[in-house]
Parts: structure tokens; C-alpha cells; sequence
């Protein structure tokens, strides 16, 4: 393994309310493609219990920036206690999930990932003089475009658990909802 | 080790291409040459009901629709345990593509605490279910020259080396490797998700290959 950084120190948001599962998933695997990661889903984990569904998901998008440098991301959700409930959405009846997510996301700048410059002591000092000093502004700005990465996916996901906020949950659906589906 | 140096081989195992020749000589490691590029292993886990007859023929169809042959290489049912029975089933699915490389898909899929509950569909049918825990491995490799045309000597196995190496990287790693992972692997795993009704079925990444 190369010299792998942490840049971004786990990031976490936490959410609790009405969500649909399925489009997270969807927002968080368009948003990689999107921005050129390739996705390596890590965990895949998905449980019954009486209270509802916990779900697990740990994915591992990774870009290859140039032959020296590699980014990844490491997105991990954990979704507890996620049900189907009835919910009104602008007078139309919906069919919504709802639970608690935590998300953590952390950025990991990798150096020399093809190991070219790892097996002996005085290759990986030449290697720490070239990151630290002479390639130092490059290297700089590798970490900036990863941390604007995460804090953008991080946004992004802020923006997708705010448009649940004019979701009303409601034991029973009023007479004057029309079905949206 | 020192038999193995003797005979003028390798004592790095990472290098299988480089065996004729002495580690020692080089200055670095040598860059990895592959004889087999790896797709990381793909993990799924559900507790649930699922079907797991319609599972089965559909990953079955699933390769048979892909050009691999399916083998079924492994079937262990253990002596049922307070929580129910626990299967291993462990399939691996064969495509050569052309003559230098081969695809091959290894499926494993863990079945535990299960239980067999009937249950009546819509239109009144019946139909046999399971529940319990399922843990599902799924590891993509392709494997080059799968024949060993170019081990005989350890001249072909240096050349060899130099053609992955400098001729045909990119193709090897951008191409096959992609291939693989893309449009069979990561396919599979997210048509197994839906297969079992998850949350997470969608195939975003449908588009990566082929597009770029």
C-alpha cells in the first residue's frame, strides 16, 4: 500500500424522519458517478427486526487522478428501525419509509499507489521529500479537491434528507388525499 | 527458501511471472505483473424471506445468458441446529473469452437459521418460501493466459511479463478488467439485491463501462 492520508475525518450526518432508502442509495451512487468514482461496494447488509429494518451499506468509491495519485471516499450508512408508513405529500397520499440514518464519510488521498516506491527505507525518504517539498503544492491540491469532493457529497445529502422536511407522517390518510400512484 | 533460491527462483510469491529469476537482482519490486487481475469480493447479507428455488435458476439464467458455464462445486448441508438448517452453496461460473484470458465468477452463498414457510400469492397460488439469514460472496477474476502456454521456459514467462507489462496494461486493466466487473459482477449483485426485494436495488453504475 502506498502512503494513504486521511484528509476527511469522518464526516457525519444524522437524520432522523421520513426518507425513502432506495433514492439514498440512488443519490449517493448517481452523485459518484457523476463526479468519475468508481464504486466498490464494501458491505451490502440488510436485516429484518420486529421494529423494522436496519441496513448497513458501506461503499468505497475510488478515482485515479494520475498515475501517483488515487482518491477514495469511504461512504458508510447505517439505517435502524426503517418502516413503510402513509404520509401526505401537497394533499396526495404517499407511501413513505421512515427511520434513523447515520452517515460517515471520510477521504483518503492514497500516494503512489502502484507501490513503485515502497520497499526500501531510503525509496519511501525520497518519496516523503518529493510529497512534502517538491511536489508539495500538487500534493496540496490533490487533498483540497478531495475534501471539496466529500463536503459536496456531504451537501448533497443534506439537501436530500431537507426535502423530506414537508413530509407529514399520518396514521391515517385524510379523505381529501388523492393517491399519487 | 533456499532450495527455491538455489534453483534460481523467486522466494516472493506476488510474482508469480518472475519465478525463473533471482529477486535479489532487482533494485525495486517489480511492478505487479498480473497473471490474474482480481475484482474485490462483493458482500451481501439479508434476513428476510426470499425464494430461494426462483434465486437459484435465476442466477443459474444469469450466467448461462452471459456465456459462462455454471458449476455447481460445492453443496454442504449441516445437521440442522436449534435456529434450522445451514447450507453452503458454492458455484463458480467459467467464461473464456478468447484464447488468452478467461472470466471466472465465484458465488458464494451461506444459508442459516433458515425455515420453510408456504405462502399464498395473490392469484391464490402457492408457493414455497424461505426465512432466515443469507450471506452471499461474490468475487470476480479474470485469468490470463489460463492455458499456461508461456510457462514452459523461462524465456516465454519473461516475455510474457513484458507484454502484460508495457504492451497491454491498459488493455488488461481498462478493458477486461472492466468488463468484468461492471457488466457481470457488480450487475449480479445488484440483480441479486432486487431478486430479494433490498433497499438498495438500483444499478447506477450501469452506464460506467462503455460510456467513458
Amino acid at each position: 500500500m502506498g502512503d494513504v492520508r486521511l484528509t476527511v475525518d469522518h464526516l457525519r450526518l444524522n437524520y432522523t424522519g421520513p426518507f425513502d432508502a432506495n433514492a439514498l442509495y440512488r443519490q449517493i451512487t448517481g452523485f459518484i458517478k457523476e463526479k468519475g468514482f468508481d464504486l466498490e461496494l464494501t458491505k451490502e447488509f440488510e436485516n429484518e427486526t420486529k421494529t423494522g429494518k436496519n441496513i448497513e451499506w458501506q461503499m468505497r468509491p475510488w478515482k485515479k487522478l494520475t498515475d501517483y495519485v488515487h482518491h477514495i471516499i469511504r461512504v458508510r450508512v447505517l439505517i435502524y428501525d426503517y418502516t413503510k408508513v402513509d404520509a401526505v405529500v401537497e394533499d396526495k397520499k404517499a407511501k413513505i419509509g421512515t427511520g434513523k440514518v447515520i452517515i460517515y464519510l471520510d477521504g483518503f488521498i492514497e500516494l503512489d499507489y502502484f507501490n513503485k516506491w515502497e520497499y526500501r527505507p531510503f525509496f519511501q525518504f525520497l518519496r516523503a521529500i518529493y510529497d512534502n517539498f517538491i511536489h508539495k503544492v500538487y500534493t496540496e491540491r490533490f487533498e483540497q479537491r478531495l475534501t471539496y469532493d466529500v463536503n459536496h457529497l456531504y451537501h448533497t445529502l443534506e439537501q436530500f434528507f431537507n426535502m423530506y422536511k414537508h413530509y407529514s407522517i399520518v396514521s391515517k390518510v385524510p379523505s381529501f388525499a388523492s393517491t399519487s400512484q | 527458501m533456499r532450495e527455491l533460491r538455489k534453483a534460481g527462483k523467486t522466494v516472493c510469491p506476488a510474482v508469480e511471472t518472475f519465478i525463473y529469476i533471482l529477486y535479489e537482482i532487482f533494485t525495486m519490486e517489480p511492478w505487479q505483473v498480473h497473471k490474474q487481475l482480481a475484482a474485490r469480493t462483493s458482500y451481501l447479507q439479508y434476513k428476510g424471506t426470499w425464494d430461494m428455488q426462483d434465486l437459484y435458476e435465476f442466477l443459474a439464467a444469469y450466467f448461462s445468458s452471459h456465456k459462462f458455464k455454471f458449476y455447481e462445486k460445492r453443496y454442504v448441508s449441516k445437521h440442522p441446529g436449534p435456529f434450522g438448517p445451514e447450507t453452503f452453496h458454492v458455484w463458480e461460473a467459467r467464461r473464456n473469452v478468447e484464447e488468452y484470458y478467461r472470466y471466472i465468477v465465484d458465488v458464494f452463498l451461506h444459508t442459516f437459521d433458515t425455515q420453510n414457510i408456504d405462502a399464498v400469492m395473490k392469484d391464490g397460488s402457492k408457493r414455497n418460501f424461505t426465512k432466515g439469514r443469507l450471506w452471499a460472496q461474490i468475487r470476480g477474476r479474470v485469468v490470463i493466459d489460463h492455458e499456461g502456454r508461456w510457462e514452459e521456459k523461462s524465456f516465454y514467462a519473461n516475455l510474457r511479463s513484458f507484454y502484460h507489462k508495457y504492451v497491454i496494461q491498459k488493455k488488461m486493466e481498462g478493458i477486461w478488467w472492466d468488463n468484468l466487473q461492471y457488466t457481470v459482477v457488480l450487475k449480479l449483485q445488484s440483480l441479486i439485491k432486487e431478486r430479494l426485494k433490498m433497499e438498495s436495488e438500483a444499478y447506477e453504475h450501469r452506464y460506467f463501462h462503455k460510456v467513458r
